[in-house]
């Protein structure tokens, strides 16, 4: 079924009005300016060194002949050395990879040692990724509930009472979609719908006005759904993903025999500066997660060659707050790593 | 001697005539048999098929009904449940096909088209219903096969008959193209033209040297001993110009894309066309561009340097350079029809290996080619590194001593034991790769492991990096201490910086695989180690300041091309320390800022180095200097437009654009940097042409110089220029300026020798007692 939430209507304009640069609120933009700062120091000294050395000692400028050493052909020149000097030239040098080194293994567990515990947390949000030439299948682990915020319309879908929409200002008609049946609902007559709620099939309403535009959307995302090359997931959790090349367990026409088993992708989730490579053939896939701050609609992008049409194989991932939930909560790395801040 | 080369050639040609029937997969596709569970009996036009209802011109996205079918004289209907079978599909699957027989979830559906099974053979006629493509310019090719069957049972054939016809149907659109030639017959037409026109354009070139002598007789006796030498200075001048004029193309490719990325969601280029590109961009401008360029310094300068007559074994030199000759053509097959091979340089299996498959989810058509050719280049650098490496420790003459060979020397040693050591895994990955795609074998497919590849390639492509970036520091090394007027700063810590580059070049490998889904603890060891590779950079940027301080440096134009090369290397090495790191290699990996990261690297670094190098031993190989106008001009454009264009690829890879796209969407936010670079890539690549003027021009009218036109005070600069063949007619002795001078150790050094001193003294004393 065709995802008919995130509309090019609907789309927030990537370009224009969003920042490009990963979230602020990452190990990457921790890092990075870390590491950009000493690198700035490193080739400060190195330049202004560099610049000076060749302003001051120009031929013609320092003329003193007995500086210049005299340069015999077939003679090895006379050494110039000082142990002192070329000691320190090691040791600076050592001294700073040791100390970017300590600050790098400050992320390393962060970013890739922590995953496999998570795997085990059950508030982790899981979800599959499988790459195929050349799209993403996204296929959901755990379910999700969820409902735009602030928008002054409110729906409640639940086991005991059905469906019932508060609906505000504006709001002419709502679409609801039960599985794969859908229906409109006219709000000034119908608030409420005799269906319950049922967790393993997919449920949707959105509220539109008299245009057809989209003014609030509620949406049940059961577990197992899929969802092909755009992606909703929920903010201020842990988002896993579980990373696949074709994999066999979702192909129904799997053919151990066939030489084509898939090919090397990578998902690339630039705005948490996250990506890992889907690799064929690779038992249990592996393993990347992300964490979602702030709701907005973000690019996915394939990262490795994956054939022809590469370029295109991209798509869209949304963050969304969970029902009743909202995205203020400071969630992240960013906000539990003191350390790693300073 | 003549008769063996024959037969050789003949079983070469022999094989590669027969490389084409190697289709056999372990049960791939292609191995299908033609009838879906193949065809009973004898092929024979005793069976008729019949096809109706498909039309000859075709609309877009219509629904056709057709049928198929088949009658037999011969073959009577007898069995209510055997009486015949189809296979029928579209030749690359244009359009879709489906049955609409009754039991159409009966019918198989295989390799892209359809065939009965047990349940719908007993009747002689099928209907389906195909719906046309949505591009009315295709040409849908039905290929049918159509099987009559006597019922008696699977187990016999006698008596069964079938027959094979093909249908094609036009879309309305559609002009029938004329047939195309093979790409082999396309290659060598190719290369045959490109052949004879360099054999005029140098028979020209030669006639108007001198037009009253002008013979083909004269001309052969110039042209031959270009074709058969073994000097090492020729051979290096040919290295060069190979290497120089698959730069140039290497470039041109470039320019290309940039074309093709200057403005978002372009089509100057076809998704084919532009993956074969950059593929064959990044192996011309490593393979070969920059191997060879560096090779012919090598040749050219190493065997002056330590005083030797010529390498150690000059056929073999020779040889290594015909080989790379060959490969070059391979590589690029395909490149004119946009179908060469899009691999990428790193060649990454399982879509590398797919070549077979001949759909669009493997590789384009040039592919096993370009592997072969890849192949060939790693045959080449096995015996060039042979050979350095043995005239290296064999050759070097009376005084040339370990620690009195000059830099240049030290870091080809180094680079080519570097080669020499990483080759043979790459090599096994080039054939392994190869087997999987011509001979069916799955080491990196379906059933082996295509992160092994990986590991064989990077285990080789790392210390590729350094085998190439090694010589260019060596140059630098070289260009800055004679531009300073003094001797290098810190010999010793040079060389041994350099061996600390060699050998911690060797582990860190797995730094290009950090996102494959490696263990944790794996990946902290590789960063460690790639972290390390600073220090020994650090201490040679340092060292080479400390040269210039307190010299009196001559501004020449090789002088300011390494000053370019110490500003432009420091920051491709800063950048590098980036990727190692967690947080930030999973947001670069793979993207802009890598691609920024290793042209500040290969460009800034090593082909820096080499522009310093042509215009430092350019007298030594001519007699002639170069221009220095020109040369400054050269610089200040070339330098600048570099910097212009690949600076802000820094920022589009960290906004999330993925190297090797073909194009990217208005509103990603790409638009307007990449525009600026494709601009100053363009003047960067415009600006090369000003070197090939220069060359050009200095060959004939460059001010004539003596031996040694810049104060070196290594071996090359003690014969004339150019050099005599053989190179020294006596074998010349290095002196030492050090000899009887006291050597002077700062307390700090006595104190941190001190531990080395006892050991030494202890291990004399027991030598002796």
């Amino acid at each position: 079924m065709r995802n008919r939430l995130i509309q090019p209507s609907n789309r927030r304009d990537m370009g224009a009005d969003r920042e490009l640069w990963p979230d602020e609120y990452t190990v990457f933009n921790i890092l990075y300016d870390k590491f950009l700062f000493w690198s700035i120091l490193v080739g400060m000294f190195t330049f202004a060194w560099l610049i000076i050395a060749i302003l001051r000692y120009r031929e013609g400028v320092d003329p003193v002949a007995d500086k210049v050493d005299v340069l015999k052909v077939g003679t090895f020149p006379k050494e110039r050395h000082n142990f002192d000097l070329e000691f320190a030239w090691f040791f600076g040098p050592t001294i700073l990879v040791v100390w970017v080194t300590i600050l790098a293994f400050g992320s390393m567990n962060i970013v890739w040692g922590e995953v496999q515990n998570l795997q085990n947390d059950e508030d982790s949000f899981v979800v599959e990724a499988n790459g195929q030439q050349w799209y993403w299948d996204f296929y959901y682990q755990d379910e999700l509930t969820w409902e735009d915020m602030d928008t002054g319309h409110n729906v409640t879908w639940d086991t005991s009472n059905g469906l019932s929409i508060d609906a505000g200002p504006g709001a002419v008609s709502a679409s609801v979609t039960y599985g794969a049946s859908t229906a409109n609902l006219v709000l000034a007559n119908n608030t409420t719908l005799d269906v319950l709620f049922n967790e393993f099939i997919f449920q949707d309403v959105d509220i539109l006005d008299a245009e057809g535009k989209i003014l609030h959307r509620w949406q049940h995302i059961p577990i197992e759904y899929k969802m092909s090359g755009d992606l909703i997931i929920p903010c201020d959790t842990n988002v896993l993903f579980n990373i696949y090349s074709s994999n066999p367990l979702r192909d129904s026409a799997f053919d151990e025999s066939n030489v084509y088993q898939g090919v090397q992708h990578a998902l690339w989730l630039q705005e948490w500066g996250m990506k890992e490579d889907a690799v064929p053939g690779l038992e249990g896939g592996t393993w990347m997660y992300v964490q979602p701050n702030e709701a907005g609609t973000f690019p996915i992008r394939c990262a490795e060659y994956c054939g022809n049409q590469h370029s295109v194989m991209n798509g869209q991932v949304e963050v969304v707050a969970k029902e009743g939930e909202t995205c203020d909560e400071d969630f992240g790395v960013y906000f539990e790593n003191k350390e790693l801040r300073e | 001697m003549k008769g063996r080369a024959v037969a050789l050639l003949a079983i070469l040609l022999v094989a590669l005539a027969s490389t084409s029937s190697f289709e056999a997969r372990q049960n791939g596709i292609g191995n299908v048999e033609p009838a879906g569970c193949g065809c009973h009996g004898e092929m024979t036009s005793d069976t008729k098929i019949i096809v109706e209802g498909l039309p000859d011109v075709f609309n877009a996205s219509e629904e056709y009904l057709f049928t198929l079918t088949i009658s037999s004289d011969k073959v009577p209907v007898t069995n209510p449940d055997q009486n015949g079978g189809f296979r029928i599909f579209v030749e690359d699957g244009v359009g879709t096909l489906e049955s609409l027989d009754v039991e159409d979830s009966s019918v198989l559906e295989i390799d892209g088209g359809l065939s009965h099974n047990m349940e719908i053979n007993d009747r002689r006629s099928w209907s389906f219903k195909w719906t046309a493509p949505a591009d009315d310019t295709a040409i849908a090719n039905f290929v049918v096969y159509g099987n009559a069957v006597n019922g008696d049972g699977a187990a016999t054939d006698a008596g069964d008959d079938w027959n094979r016809i093909e249908v094609a149907a036009f879309g309305i659109n559609a002009n029938p193209t004329a047939p195309s030639a093979e790409a082999l017959t396309i290659l060598m037409t190719v290369i045959g033209l490109a052949l004879g026109l360099i054999l005029i354009g140098s028979m020209w070139v030669f006639y108007t040297r001198n037009p009253e002598s002008f013979s083909i007789g004269n001309f052969w006796s110039y042209l031959k001993p270009w074709l058969t030498t073994t000097d090492h200075k020729m051979v290096g001048i040919l290295y060069f110009l190979y290497g120089f004029f698959f730069f140039l193309v290497g470039g041109l490719l470039a320019l290309l894309f940039r074309i093709q990325l200057a403005l978002p969601e372009n089509d100057f280029l076809t998704y084919d066309e532009y993956n074969s590109f950059f593929t064959l961009h990044g192996t011309t401008m490593i393979f070969l561009a920059a191997m060879p360029m560096i090779a012919g310094f090598m040749n050219y300068i190493l065997p002056l340097q330590i005083g030797a007559k010529d390498l150690a074994f000059p056929r073999i030199n020779a040889l290594g350079f015909w080989i790379i000759v060959a490969a070059a053509p391979l590589i690029f097959t395909g490149v004119w029809s946009g179908e060469a091979a899009d691999i990428t340089w790193v060649m990454y299996p399982p879509y590398s290996s797919l070549a077979g498959l001949g759909t669009e989810q493997g590789p384009n058509p040039g592919t096993i080619a370009f592997i072969s050719g890849i192949a060939l280049l790693g045959a080449s650098s096995t015996l060039s590194g042979v050979n350095f490496v043995t005239t290296t420790f064999t050759m070097r003459a009376n005084g040339v001593g370990w620690m009195k060979m000059p830099l240049f020397t030290w870091s080809v040693l180094i680079s080519v034991f570097m080669l020499y050591v990483s080759l043979p895994a790459f090599v096994i990955g080039i054939f392994f790769l190869l087997f999987d795609s011509t001979i069916g074998t799955t080491f990196f497919t379906s059933g082996g492991d295509p992160l092994l590849f990986q590991h064989l390639f990077w285990f080789f492509g790392h210390p590729e990096v350094y085998v190439v970036v090694v010589p260019a520091f060596g140059i630098v090394s070289e260009v800055l201490a004679t531009s300073a007027r003094r001797s290098i700063f810190g010999y010793r810590s040079m060389v041994y910086a350099m061996v600390g580059i060699g050998v911690v070049g060797f582990i860190v490998w797995g730094h290009h695989m950090l996102t494959s889904g490696m263990s944790p603890a794996w990946r902290s060891a590789f960063m460690i180690t790639t972290m390390a590779v600073a220090i020994p950079t650090g201490v040679k940027i340092f060292n080479w300041l400390a040269t210039l301080w307190g010299g009196s440096l001559v501004f020449k134009t090789h002088t300011l091309w390494s000053l370019g090369f110490l500003i432009t290397f420091t920051l491709g090495g800063l950048s590098g320390m980036f990727f190692p790191v967690a947080g930030l290699d999973t947001q670069f990996h793979d993207g802009y800022f890598v691609v920024a990261h290793f042209h500040y690297v290969f460009i800034g670094g090593i082909i820096f180095a080499l522009f310093s190098g042509i215009y430092y031993w350019f007298p030594k190989v001519t007699g002639r200097r170069m221009n220095e106008t020109l040369g400054l001009w050269h610089f200040l454009i070339a330098f600048c437009s570099y910097n212009a264009a690949f600076w802000p690829m820094h920022a589009v890879g960290i906004m999330g654009m993925p190297r090797r796209t073909h194009t990217y969407a208005a509103d990603s936010g790409f638009a307007e940097l990449n525009m600026s670079i494709s601009i100053f890539a363009i003047i960067f690549g415009l600006s090369q042409l000003i070197l090939v003027w220069n060359i050009i021009r200095s060959v004939k009218k460059g001010q004539k110089v003596g031996k040694d036109p810049w104060g070196g005070w290594s071996l090359e600069w003690a014969v004339t220029s150019p050099p005599p063949t053989p190179s020294f007619a006596v074998e010349p002795t290095l002196y030492d300026a050090n000899e009887g001078v006291e050597t002077h150790q700062t307390k700090f050094e006595s104190i941190f020798r001190a531990p080395f001193r006892a050991m030494n003294n202890l291990w004399n004393k027991e030598g002796k007692s």
